[in-house]
């Protein structure tokens, strides 16, 4: 037996004994993504795109509040901030990272969402290696990696795959009463066709 | 060979972080309506995604034997 051989950035671990590998064309194949658009990774502040972002999502002036910017800039920042890129604790400031991402979005730039949930997993395994970080990115994603990778097949055969076993849980739903928390809408009006938890 | 942990953190001190499921449909009944534009960007299969289940206890065990090569 030999050392693996290494191409790519990646990461390697394994879950109950089986061994696991995850590259940006994994992420892509969890969820049929095309590799094609926009990815700028450690942003620095000289970054000329910078100065777009602060023209089309601050209108112009550094100093504007992420409250007082467009309704649907707002909901794209909570998407990136709640279905890609969670941080927990710190911060409520997007990183230039972020930033970069909510101008690509508000602009109608598509982005490498792979490459993006690649190197923010590669980043917070690293945080977590030197004991800084307790927070395990992307939970959901890794879990349909592991559904895909056939694990689950494999510890259903084992009678290991019950929700006690597995600790299966569900996301918080972004609807209409997140419009209404943050003050978009006054009043949310509910639906019986509204997504529910238990059936997510 | 059962692969070493790399983290020293304990296990039960991991908080797994769950990507929010988005709503399209509510969010256009309440007057927002983003199902176009993220469909227009192909990102909406993502979000297809995140409707389903996360397996909090395999995530911990993946997470605290994982390393990086880049």
């Amino acid at each position: 037996m030999g050392l693996e051989l290494f191409k790519k950035l990646e990461i390697r671990s394994a879950v109950m004994g089986i061994p696991i590998t995850i590259t940006e064309e994994v992420i892509a194949r969890a969820y049929k993504m095309a590799p094609e658009g926009r990815f700028q990774w450690n942003v620095i502040r000289k970054n000329p795109l910078l100065e777009s972002y602060t023209n089309l999502l601050l209108k112009g002036d550094p100093a504007t509040k992420l409250v007082d910017m467009d309704d649907n800039h707002r909901m794209l920042l909570k998407f990136i901030t709640d279905c890609f890129f969670q941080k927990g604790g710190g911060s409520d400031q997007p990183s230039l990272d972020h930033k970069l991402v909510l101008y690509f979005l508000a602009s109608y730039q598509n982005i490498i969402l792979p490459r993006y949930l690649m190197h923010h997993l590669c980043w917070a395994i690293k945080e977590g290696i030197k004991g800084k970080r307790k927070q395990v990115s992307c939970g959901r994603l890794l879990s349909e990696i592991f559904s895909q990778g056939k694990l689950l097949e494999i510890l259903r055969k084992s009678k290991l795959a019950t929700d006690r076993i597995l600790g299966t849980v569900s996301g918080k739903i972004i609807n209409g009463k997140t419009l209404q928390n943050i003050k978009i809408i006054r009043k949310f009006s509910p639906n019986e066709k509204d997504l529910k938890e238990s059936t997510v | 060979m059962i692969k070493p942990k790399t983290m020293t953190i304990p296990f039960e001190s991991f908080d797994v972080q769950v990507e929010s499921p988005v709503d399209f449909a509510s969010l256009k009944r309440n007057v927002m309506d983003l199902k176009a534009l993220m469909e227009a960007q192909k990102l909406f299969d993502y979000f297809r995604m995140l409707n389903g289940p996360t397996y909090v206890k395999l995530v911990k065990d993946f997470w605290v034997r994982a390393e990086v090569y880049d």
